[in-house]
């Protein structure tokens, strides 16, 4: 952990609790603070030619380009299959192929972003056959249906995040492709409502507590007296908790304690790490509020990011927050992801369109006798049904199923 | 007022696992919609749904806007002993529905 203070403020209207804090915290400040002005990006001279530029500042021109307009693709095509039955009677099969790749973005035209990327990966074939084959689809499949968005991983599963595309024109000898957004950095906010002790589960039983049991480091959780129902994008606020966890592990000495304290006062949650770090060196402190990334990707890394403790500044934009820093002689190290408190539902009248939970269902044990249930839900266009079981021992069960909707209805099915 | 349908099975043997089918009279709108006027029509939805079995929880549910009209839920209980089923919906602008249903156990 870095010897400093860290604080992530999701929210405005803050300080105070932060002020409370246990650990020496520098009030922060009542406003956002402005984004530190971004890098100047190099650019090519005028005339010059790219293999005449030397590689290293080929390199540099890259590397300063890369973070802000290089975008991960994914493809979802649903391909059906007709064919007979050993009855006799024709059937349907749908088959589902996604394919990821990477895109570029080289123009922003009449608001709409355009960004070039692979022709195999925008425009899948219409029918499968041997010269076009799809990977786990038969060949005399039809294409019925494709989409084309932009995610932040190839494990990002979190739809309304997702950035819808359209195909603009492809060329298949090429193998480019040009799609478009309208909007790029104008992301919905991810926004749900989660207990903030969900960061840690089961993260602290996975990957952090191996992560401690490597560095021999003893890894306390002090969960808050109530659950600490909170509002924000969870993506962003588990990637800052996960830095923090893992920056105090890597920083404390063997036999060391990390305590992770969620707490909750007022409008404030806080999960707040602490470890006997040996400090900051004084060379990095200027990185600290550095900002390595600008543009329309900015989102997808905010968050504190990397041994660095890089605060990425879009990430508590976001949040209507800011994050604030405080260096002073102090041995043992502190930061916390502070949080809107808010009460349990209170967001949910404000869900996105399409809210990403159907129903949740409680099983009393062992009275329910079959974990078993049937119901009904909206669909109102072809996706992905998944449901995810917890068990009462922790673990996670998922099973998912594709469904496609030809129109709008009400899907009955034991799920 | 909303109706509620329940199917429970009136006799059952001790320790036989029962299904319970349920269905309640609701609009569940999900407050995405809007009027041809372009006005947001209001979220109107159950929220929760909870079973009680000689008083004890033993299934409950929380509903979200992505559930259809007239909530169906089925379930199961294992029969344990003679008694009542309560079953109880509550949701937006103060909804809440109560209903209850015997079972003998032999």
């Amino acid at each position: 952990m870095i010897g400093s203070l860290a604080v992530l403020l999701v929210a405005v209207g803050v300080a105070p609790a932060v002020a409370k804090s246990t650990t020496p915290v520098r009030p922060a400040a009542k406003a956002p603070r402005p984004a530190p002005a971004p890098a100047p990006v190099p650019t090519l001279c005028e005339g010059d030619y790219a293999d005449s530029v030397p590689a290293a500042r080929a390199s540099e021109i890259l590397d300063a380009v890369k973070d802000q307009f290089v975008f991960s693709i994914r493809n979802i095509a649903t391909y059906e299959r007709v064919y007979y039955g050993r009855d006799g009677k024709l059937r349907r099969n749908y088959i589902r192929s996604v394919v990821h790749g990477t895109g570029f973005a080289y123009q922003v035209k009449d608001g709409e972003t355009l960004i070039v990327t692979n022709e195999h990966v925008a425009n899948r074939p219409d029918v499968t056959d041997d010269e076009h084959q799809v990977d786990g689809v038969p060949p005399g499949s039809k294409k019925v249906r494709e989409q084309i968005k932009i995610v932040r991983d190839e494990e990002d599963d979190y739809e309304p995040g997702h950035v819808p595309l359209k195909l603009a024109l492809s060329d298949s000898a090429a193998d480019i492709a040009i799609v478009k957004a309208r909007t790029v950095d104008a992301w919905a906010i991810a926004e749900s409502e989660y207990v903030l002790e969900g960061l840690l589960y089961p993260r602290d039983k996975r990957y952090e507590t191996a992560e401690a049991e490597r560095a021999g480091v003893h890894l306390v959780v002090l969960p808050a007296p109530e659950p600490a129902w909170v509002r924000g994008d969870r993506y962003l606020l588990e990637r800052a908790a996960l830095n923090l966890i893992s920056n105090a592990i890597e920083a404390s000495p063997p036999g060391g304690q990390v305590s992770i304290e969620v707490s909750r006062q007022d409008s404030v949650a806080s999960l707040k790490v602490t470890d006997a770090g040996p400090g900051i060196a004084p060379d990095r402190l200027p990185r600290i509020f550095e900002t390595n990334l600008q543009g329309g990707k900015h989102r997808l890394l905010a968050g504190l990011v990397g041994d660095d403790l890089v605060a990425r500044q879009p990430g508590a934009d976001i949040h209507q927050g800011f994050l604030d820093l405080d260096t002073g002689e102090i041995r043992s190290a502190a930061a916390a992801v502070v949080a809107r408190a808010i009460q349990q539902g209170a967001l949910e009248a404000a869900r996105p369109n399409p809210s990403s939970g159907a129903i949740t269902l409680h099983f009393t044990l062992p009275r329910a006798g079959r974990a078993r249930v049937s119901t009904r839900m909206r669909l109102a266009d072809s996706q992905n049904v998944v449901a995810v079981c917890q068990l009462s021992d922790g673990s996670l069960w998922s099973d998912s199923a594709a469904v496609v909707v030809t129109l709008a209805a009400c899907l009955e099915d034991g799920i | 007022m909303a109706s509620a349908l329940i199917n429970v099975p009136a006799r059952a043997k001790r320790g036989e696992i029962i299904e319970i089918k349920t269905l309640i009279s609701h609009v569940m709108e999900t407050g995405f919609r809007r009027t041809q006027v372009g006005a947001v029509i209001p979220r109107n939805i159950i929220r929760r749904f909870v079973c009680s079995y000689n008083g004890a929880e033993v299934f409950s549910a929380d509903l979200h806007p992505a559930m259809s009209a007239n909530p169906f839920i089925v379930f199961s209980t294992i029969a344990t002993e003679s008694g009542t089923l309560a079953f109880e919906w509550t949701g937006d602008n103060g909804f809440s529905v109560k209903e209850t249903a015997a079972i003998t156990v032999e």
